[in-house]
């Protein structure tokens, strides 16, 4: 048993932070919000050279192997500095070529976008406001020549500066919909490929609706061997398990500093001859957004060894979503109180917490909201599900 | 990470589940349910199985071997509470000695107590409560009336304690009196060893709102304590009472004892679930059940860091007040979600056949709204969690205040 970090995920951890309070400080943050590129190049390009966009491919393909634990380091100050959020979408785009893709796939896709050289994201399962775990609503078509594709999702987060977008596909007409379900890599450039961008809630992910309009490609462009193609619901469980311990990440760093900021605001700020935080209706909101983040924290560490362990106690899909629903009532609780104790100034433009309010109702929706994961939690652990009522 | 035992202490839990094994057959039986038990058959089935678990070397793991104990790690200890002490063959009378006192004594008391309570209390043969909270004072602990007078070489103890759990069947506590009516409140107190069995000594049963007879009150009446039973120093009990409440609060495995009662509410949720998937309690329970399931991994894992920061050599500290607050707060509303899945028949205690598990799960549901309570309220958690661990400030109203009223300190 060993529940520290090693020295190597402090040291990445510690490095992520001074990188990013650096090179990525507030004013930088809410101007990428503003533009149509979100996470600029530079920074882009900074963050390929100390490896991080390659943080779980293998050495082989130029990736740093880091594991998911000392990625989740990275992540955390990533949620913490508000980064726009380009980057966990293209690691999880690299990590489904990683886990679909034939070798020659692998090393053909995978290099250059280690090198950060081309972005990608990953366009899973949105549509309509509804969200379902099959490949739903984007259809293949083989064909002599390769897979022609269709459909649309409403809204896929870092598609406005992808280059490659990593598609889940519903093939033929499967009985069941996860069996059935391939996976291409299709350039933003291809024929019939339509992106139109979304004003959002939180204006670093860069969402935009996707259309395939029948959109030709060829067999090799499908994950997999020919001859064997990846198991489209294995890939999808390890890319959502994946997302959502990142998701869970972010929001950790995120609600560790609104906490660390109202704390600094309830020792600052006075009322009634003494600092608002002496008094026990503000501390002990301060000490319960301590016990939501320390919870976190503590389900995070775990998922995220969960992930890594190949002899671990538990199934990566229940500790992934006991970790994403815990974030999402942490995160939310955090920003509650937060915003309560600093009083007015924080439901302004000009102050921070109303960015982290946005963060955290974003991530919270993403991939499906809580009841979403609170199921998913019931399912790992051999409950039933209920029938569908239907109206 | 690594959330996994090592191999060595795997074979550890392996030893200890063979001993639970062979151990069990042997073990002193319960009685019938729902048959009322005198305290001397309590006690008697406490002290045999104590006294197997002494012999067989599953118990007071992290004690030395000298004082009745296997001089082993956290770990160890861990293991053994969550396969030993959840264990339903006899009543937990002297948990408080063993989450609590003795603990204590082996932190801050003298060799010579040391050498004095430890192995007996190890043997199954002492029984130990503890003297802290008063009618007038629970949470402003430091409040307290209880007073010690110098007597010859020792001291007379009187005045009133109480919510003292198990008192009934304990031989000694640890009492915290005042020994300085003139200082600050906190720094008149002195923390006492004091035998229960004797003239001064009165113990009168509070039952609580299900029934059940844990809570006691406690008369004083110039109880006698030799002047060898002083815990600490003399006008040092506050912190004495301070690292108990640690200890309470950190290593204690409490957590560990509530797991099979929340599991047992986790089992009835998954079948009542099945059995009615699309029903009104399903609807009704299913996030709070997927929120509860999570609530206990996470009780899981805290119990493990604050274990393996005391294994790596920390003191216990502010932290063990997160676990506190993570047991209290996930039993109580794992013994109210029963009763909302169990709808009508939640509310039955006895009579029939049907009435779910002898009416376990209201008299749970009614013991529950103690923890947050018991060993310190939530909100004095808060306020440790805030100040300790945030930084926050005292407030006020709280820093310096007397131990009497300013007129009556002339």
């Amino acid at each position: 048993m060993d529940l520290t970090y090693s020295e190597e995920q402090v040291s990445i951890q510690r490095q992520a932070r001074r990188f990013f309070e650096r090179e990525c400080p507030l004013d930088e943050v809410r101007r990428a919000w503003a533009s149509e590129t979100g996470l600029p190049e530079p920074l882009w390009r900074r963050m390929a050279e100390l490896g991080w966009l390659g943080a779980l491919l293998p050495e082989a393909v130029g990736g740093g192997e880091l594991g998911v634990t000392a990625f989740s380091r990275i992540v955390e100050e990533h949620g913490r500095g508000l980064l726009p959020g380009a980057f966990l979408f293209h690691v999880l785009a690299a990590e489904a070529i990683r886990v679909a893709g034939s070798a020659p796939q692998q090393q053909a896709l995978l290099p250059p976008l280690a090198r950060g050289e081309s972005r990608a994201t990953l366009a899973r399962c949105m549509e309509g406001g509804r969200f379902d775990r099959s490949g739903g609503r984007f259809y293949a078509d083989e064909q002599p020549a390769g897979y022609l594709l269709f459909g649309e999702k409403l809204a896929v987060p870092g598609l406005a500066q992808a280059g490659q977008i990593v598609v889940a596909a519903v093939l033929g007409l499967p009985k069941d919909l996860d069996a059935g379900l391939a996976f291409f890599v299709v350039p933003r450039t291809a024929q019939g490929v339509v992106v139109t961008p979304l004003r959002t809630l939180e204006g670093g992910m860069k969402a935009a609706s996707l259309r395939l309009d029948g959109v030709r490609v060829p067999a090799t462009a499908r994950l997999g061997a020919a001859d064997r193609p990846a198991n489209g619901a294995a890939v999808l469980a390890r890319v959502s398990q994946l997302a959502d311990v990142a998701l869970a990440c972010d929001a950790l760093g995120g609600a560790a500093r609104v906490t660390e900021l109202t704390v600094e605001h309830a020792k600052l700020r006075t009322a009634f001859g003494q600092p608002i935080g002496a008094y026990q209706a503000i501390k002990h909101k301060c000490a319960d957004m301590l016990f939501a983040t320390e919870n976190l924290r503590a389900l995070v560490d775990w998922a995220a060894w969960v992930l890594d362990a190949p002899n671990a106690d538990a199934s990566p899909a229940l500790a992934s979503a006991m970790a994403r629903a815990t974030a999402i009532e942490c995160y939310d609780l955090v920003i509650r109180h937060g915003t309560q104790a600093h009083g007015a100034i924080a439901v302004t433009e000009e102050h921070v917490l109303p960015l982290y309010a946005k963060r955290s109702k974003t991530l919270a929706l993403a991939f499906g909201g809580l009841a979403y994961y609170q199921e998913q939690i019931l399912r790992e652990s051999g409950y039933t599900t209920p029938p569908v009522r239907r109206a | 990470m690594d959330f996994n035992l090592s191999p060595e202490q795997q074979r550890y839990r392996d030893q200890v589940r063979a001993w639970v094994a062979a151990a069990l057959p042997k073990a002193p039986k319960p009685p019938r349910p729902n048959q009322p038990e005198p305290p001397e058959s309590v006690r008697q089935r406490y002290g045999a199985w104590q006294r197997m678990r002494h012999d067989g070397g599953m118990t007071c793991v992290l004690w030395p071997k000298e004082y009745g104990g296997q001089g082993l790690g956290v770990v160890e200890h861990y293991i053994v509470s969550s396969e030993v002490d959840t264990l339903p063959v006899a009543p937990p009378i002297n948990v408080v000695g063993f989450g609590m006192c003795l603990p204590l004594i082996l932190h801050v008391g003298t060799a010579a107590q040391k050498a004095r309570i430890l192995p007996p209390a190890a043997r199954g043969e002492a029984v130990w409560c503890q003297l802290f909270s008063e009618p007038g004072c629970g949470s402003d602990l430091a409040s307290l009336k209880t007073r010690a007078e110098p007597d010859g070489s020792g001291w007379r103890l009187t005045g009133q304690k109480t919510w003292n759990s198990f008192a009934h069947h304990a031989d000694f506590g640890i009492c915290l009196a005042r020994t300085d009516a003139h200082a600050p409140k906190h720094r008149g107190l002195t923390m006492f060893l004091l035998n229960m069995r004797q003239a001064g000594v009165t113990v009168r049963p509070v039952p609580f709102s299900n029934g059940d007879h844990d809570f006691n009150e406690v008369f004083l009446d110039n109880a006698r304590v030799d002047g060898g039973d002083v815990l600490g120093a003399v006008n040092d009990g506050w912190s004495v009472a301070i690292s108990t409440l640690m200890i309470e609060r950190g290593t204690s495995n409490i957590h560990v004892l509530f797991r099979p009662w929340m599991e047992r509410v986790l089992a009835l949720a998954k079948e009542r679930l099945a059995a009615d998937p699309g029903g009104l309690a399903a609807g009704v329970a299913r996030a709070e059940v997927a929120r509860l399931t999570t609530q206990v991994k996470i009780m899981e894992l805290q119990g493990l860091r604050t274990l393996y920061g005391a294994a790596s050599g920390a003191p216990p500290g502010p932290e063990g007040s997160l676990v506190k607050l993570l047991w209290s707060e996930t039993n109580q509303r794992l013994a109210a979600l029963a009763l909302d899945i169990l709808g009508p028949a939640g509310a039955l205690l006895d009579g029939d056949e049907a009435v779910p598990e002898g009416g376990w799960y209201p008299r749970n549901w009614l013991r529950s709204f103690g923890n947050t309570l018991e060993a310190g309220s939530s909100e004095i958690l808060r306020n440790i969690m805030a100040e300790r661990i945030l930084g926050l400030p005292k407030d006020a109203a709280r820093v310096l205040a007397p131990a009497r009223p300013p007129e009556a300190r002339r």
